[in-house]
């Protein structure tokens, strides 16, 4: 293949897969949001009620992630020598490594699967294991600076997208003028 | 897609708050809901996260 070959063809996202992906993001980030701001002994029964929510998503997910290996609901397998290399071209200024699929993505995914899913388990855990509390006090804490580098890391690609976007037209328009 | 995605998710933020909210309101054994909004509004407010 070179590098002037089209991308290679992707499996098809279904509207149905990509509708479970946003249903699933969607009661994730809810159930956490409603959980890290009610982390208190008073408002402790809907922190429970978002806790146990956050913690059925994520089952969900997981099973759908196990029982379909193949598409965009399998569960992200991140690649240190992609990364690596969409690093490489991405600071060498190459368009192409700007518009694409980050493969940073899939670390992020997986850092927020792991700590947030630690955070949730650990917290029905302490339901009937007291000594797990602190435990799940600090996972609860670790999880919000992973889930704003999340939302960080995801406007960056959003600019450096939209970047090569205004490179490209700009490009186009200089090809047309010059002669 | 960004912006379906935020939708969704703030549209899923609120149903939960409500769930949860009327959950502690039934838990909290005949408290009733505005001691329940302003356990919550203190809880917020106070915004204590930290591990002991």
């Amino acid at each position: 293949m070179t590098s002037t070959d089209p991308r290679p063809a992707k499996p098809r996202r279904t509207p149905g897969r990509l509708l479970f992906l946003f249903a699933f993001h969607a009661a994730l980030s809810g159930a956490f949001i409603v959980a890290y701001l009610t982390g208190d002994e008073d408002t402790y029964a809907m922190h429970q009620f978002a806790g146990y929510t956050a913690l059925a998503a994520l089952a969900v997910r997981l099973l759908a992630g196990v029982l379909t290996p193949v598409g965009p609901l399998r569960l992200p397998r991140p690649s240190r020598a992609a990364t690596l290399d969409w690093l490489r071209r991405a600071a060498m200024g190459e368009a192409r490594a700007w518009g694409q699929r980050s493969p940073l993505l899939a670390w992020m995914a997986l850092a927020l699967l792991a700590v947030v899913g630690a955070a949730a388990l650990s917290g029905a855990v302490a339901d009937f294991v007291v000594p797990f509390e602190k435990l799940h006090e600090a996972l609860g804490e670790a999880s919000l600076p992973v889930v704003l580098a999340h939302v960080a890391l995801v406007l960056a690609l959003l600019g450096l997208k939209k970047a090569a976007g205004w490179r490209a037209r700009s490009h186009t328009r200089h090809e047309v003028i010059a002669p | 897609m960004i912006r379906r995605i935020l939708t969704h998710t703030a549209a899923a933020t609120l149903v939960i708050a409500v769930a949860a909210f009327a959950f502690q309101s039934m838990a909290s054994g005949g408290g009733g809901m505005t001691r329940t909004a302003w356990t919550l509004a203190a809880a917020i407010a106070g915004g204590d996260h930290d591990v002991d």
